[in-house]
């Protein structure tokens, strides 16, 4: 998160999913430059404020649904989303994440950064699943390793 | 999902009361299951769109978008949505609240989900589309309350800084005529 404060204003999407362990996405997005991406996601007119949101809603969709659920799939299970939604707009990262009214105590983090070569776009994927729901996961690995 | 002993055309029968929209399109964006929602809301039969091709029977839909928001569904095997916050609607159905709407159109949330059926190799899109225009309208009467509010404390801002305006004229009126006393004596 401090690596992200010094590029200024961030947006933010997150998106929960729910398999044998359920958990959030959160999608962190630095630049505001979309137009960009408009034209990639099959947009032919350049966005207003309301497509450059849906945009950033799709982009999560899309790269946290690969993420988790090609490690559902390696977890032999099924995956479903709920829909991604905004978390903040042009806001500096401090601002972006308030950690007070957390249950849980510790979480497996998982954290992802992408980058498109050749454009000004970088997005970083934090996947966060929480102590309470830790037993499924490792349930499912140690299927995976007894059956190996 | 079937309870064992169900009969079954039950699940056919739930899905056509549903309050949600079901559309399942094959790998060429033809229509193969339409049910009740989108019979009603649309005033077209299954019988009249399944087998057909979606954009062809619906032109008004935004195809370069859409076409590229299904083929991302196929090729990521992962789902998509749309909001009705971000994108009013996807199928342009009529508004039915007769005494309540305010819409011209119903608002949609809609999923796309990459389906595959059970046993088979093809594969599909079940597209789900919710019907959103009651929370629409709880927004939008929001949105006005905020609007309004705001209006208000403008208002009143522009009184605040009146009344301090002329409070401070009035001390700097007291201020004046003593401080000539003062000179004076």
């Amino acid at each position: 998160m401090a690596e992200l404060a010094s590029q200024g204003n961030v947006s933010a999407v997150r998106q929960a999913f729910h398999s044998r362990m359920r958990g959030e996405a959160i999608c962190i997005f630095s630049g505001e430059r979309f137009g960009d991406l408009a034209g990639m996601m099959g947009y032919d007119q350049p966005p207003d404020q309301a497509t450059e949101i849906e945009i950033l809603l799709d982009i999560t969709g899309v790269l946290v649904g690969a993420c988790l659920g090609s490690i559902a799939r390696q977890l032999d299970s099924e995956i479903g989303f709920s829909p991604p939604s905004l978390v903040a707009k042009a806001v500096p990262v401090s601002s972006l994440l308030r950690l007070d009214g957390i249950a849980w105590k510790s979480a497996l983090l998982l954290e992802v950064n992408f980058q498109l070569e050749h454009r000004s776009f970088a997005c970083h994927i934090l996947m966060v699943i929480p102590d309470t729901e830790m037993q499924a996961l490792s349930d499912a690995l140690t299927r995976i390793l007894e059956s190996a | 999902m079937m309870q064992a002993g169900a009969p079954a055309q039950l699940p056919e029968s739930i899905l056509d009361q549903l309050d949600v929209g079901i559309v399942v399109l094959d790998r060429n964006r033809n229509i193969v299951m339409w049910n009740g929602f989108m019979s009603v809301h649309s005033a077209r039969p299954a019988a009249e769109v399944v087998g057909r091709n979606l954009f062809e029977c619906f032109p008004d839909l935004p195809r370069g978008w859409l076409e590229k928001k299904i083929e991302n569904v196929f090729l990521l095997e992962t789902s998509a949505f749309t909001s009705w916050q971000h994108r009013p609607y996807l199928f342009q159905f009529p508004d039915y609240r007769a005494l309540t709407g305010r819409f011209g159109y119903m608002r949609q949330s809609c999923t796309f989900q990459p389906t595959r059926v059970e046993g088979g190799s093809a594969r599909y899109i079940c597209l789900t589309i919710q019907d959103c225009s009651e929370a629409a309208l709880f927004h939008l009467d929001l949105d006005q309350a905020i609007s309004e509010l705001e209006t208000e404390r403008a208002e009143q801002r522009k009184l605040i800084d009146r009344l301090e305006e002329a409070h401070n004229q009035r001390s700097a009126s007291y201020l004046r005529p003593r401080t000539h006393h003062h000179r004076d004596g």
